[in-house]
């Protein structure tokens, strides 16, 4: 075995160590950090991300729904919906959501807010 | 020789960690939202190429939005909309005129008077006159008189519902009755979806219509597909996991649309029989092989006696009920064990022995 063998043979190996190592690593990324993406579309078209984290100070801002503005809330991991125009204020009634793969739906705004991830279960019903 | 088996031994763990992934051999996931009969449906399906999966949801969506257009009960007379409708049509014509209609809204009739029937009248298509008098959803939901809902109990009894099958024809008896079909549609138009989509040769996938979850084969990992129940006193909660292959599961609460007053909740799930929101359940949970019937089946059990309505889907085959009385207490069918991971606080009772 020369020496360039056994350089091509460790560099093998500690390539496949590497990819092995980011595939394996790659879904938790986010976690890692302590950081969740938020997704809020309308008419399944998305308008804006937000990107929610226990650091960051809790804000609101408006997006614009289907008739008319709709103010949503962020404090540390947890969105709501606060304000909305709609008669049955069924999205401010759901109150927070915090964990991945959870949704707010604003009917009459055509609204979907939806934190990006793994949840524990494919779907709820309700 | 010794170099060859390293390699191997590398390109192994590299092939390995890929498996892991899944990125060799994965299905393709296909998922669309969209707000149709009053709620948002999501599809998701799997499958090896993208162009095929998006015209089955689109065919799906089709299907769904087809059924929604003729078993809309919300549209004025005289419309274009109320023309489309079946049910605006047989609820303008009730007492004078039968009215031919699709046989979607045959079927879906049909299965409304085995619930009828099932839970003695706590199941009742022809609520309509109750529904529109409580206003739920509107901003004027108020609790009505009690004179105006005795009022309105004559106009509503599924005894004077006449489905007519070789006619494809149906009459209601007397003017000022209405068909509602809201607590069936949704679930059935999941239904047809189903089949749109495994007619396309969709082998795993799931449609969950505001909530009314149908599953197609398993899910992504080759596992039971994970259906949370919604805690129904906990916002943010489950209070069980469900493990579900090719059926359904529909839930009927008195948490999601209602309102308060007078220091009371007023849901939106009417007693037929006494036109006011019924009181012996929170939450009832129906798994069955046909949305559509899961769906009905979701708000008789709910208007019934939990006892009773235990004991009624024991007696069906492929149907299974999860109930939490409004005293708190969870109850479910014997054929969930086994099945059902439980997750309630200690706000709940139960007894595994039952």
């Amino acid at each position: 075995m020369t020496l360039g063998d056994r350089l091509l043979i460790v560099a093998i190996l500690i390539s496949s160590a590497i990819a092995a190592l980011f595939i394996y690593l790659k879904p938790f990324n986010k976690e890692l950090i302590n950081e969740q993406t938020v997704i809020i579309s309308c008419k399944g078209a998305v308008i804006k991300k937000v990107t929610l984290s226990e650091k960051r100070h809790g804000k609101t801002f408006n997006v614009m729904g289907r008739i008319g503005l709709v103010t949503v809330e962020t404090l540390g991991k947890q969105i709501r919906i606060q304000e909305a125009p709609c008669h049955d204020r069924l999205c401010i009634r759901q109150g927070w959501i915090s964990r991945p793969g959870q949704s707010i739906v604003c009917m009459p705004s055509e609204l979907l807010i939806t934190i990006e991830g793994n949840s524990p279960v494919d779907a709820v019903t309700r | 020789m010794k170099k060859l088996v390293i390699i191997g031994i590398s390109l192994l763990l590299l092939v390995v960690a890929l498996l892991k992934t899944g990125s060799i051999f994965a299905l393709k996931e296909y998922k669309s939202d969209r707000f149709m009969m009053d709620t948002l449906i999501t599809i998701k399906v799997y499958g090896k190429e993208e162009t095929k999966l998006r015209k089955a949801v689109e065919e799906a969506y089709n299907e769904m939005q087809r059924i929604a257009d003729m078993s809309d009960r919300f549209p004025e007379e005289g419309t274009t909309a109320c023309k489309t409708s079946d049910i605006c049509r047989i609820n303008a014509q009730a007492g004078k005129n039968p009215v031919k209609v699709h046989k979607e809204v045959i079927e879906m009739l049909m299965l409304c008077m085995k619930g009828y029937k099932l839970s003695k009248g706590g199941f009742d298509a022809t609520i309509g006159p109750l529904t529109m008098l409580w206003g739920f959803g509107s901003e004027d939901a108020v609790v009505p008189s009690s004179d105006k809902v005795k009022l309105k109990l004559p106009d509503v009894g599924s005894n004077l519902l006449h489905i007519d099958e070789k006619k494809q024809d149906v009459f209601l008896d007397k003017v000022g009755m209405k068909l509602d079909l809201g607590s069936v549609a949704k679930g059935y138009a999941a239904e047809r979806a189903a089949q749109i989509l495994q007619k396309n040769g969709i082998k795993k996938g799931l449609i969950d219509a505001g909530g009314n979850i149908r599953v197609i084969g398993s899910n992504s990992q080759n596992r039971p597909w994970q259906i949370g129940i919604k805690d129904p006193r906990k916002k943010d909660a489950l209070i069980a996991i469900l493990s579900l292959k090719d059926e359904s599961a529909v839930t009927s609460g008195d948490y999601y649309r209602y309102f308060e007053a007078d220091g009371k909740r007023w849901h939106h799930i009417i007693d037929p029989r006494t036109g006011y929101p019924a009181n012996k359940n929170i939450s009832v949970t129906v798994i069955a092989k046909d949305a559509g019937m899961a769906d009905i089946l979701s708000t008789a059990f709910f208007v019934m006696n939990p006892e009773e309505a235990i004991k009624t889907a024991e007696g069906m085959a492929g149907v299974e009920v999860f109930l939490v009385t409004s005293n708190k207490k969870i109850m479910h069918t014997d054929g969930l064990k086994g099945r059902l991971e439980l997750k309630a606080g200690g706000e709940y009772h139960y007894d595994p022995g039952r």
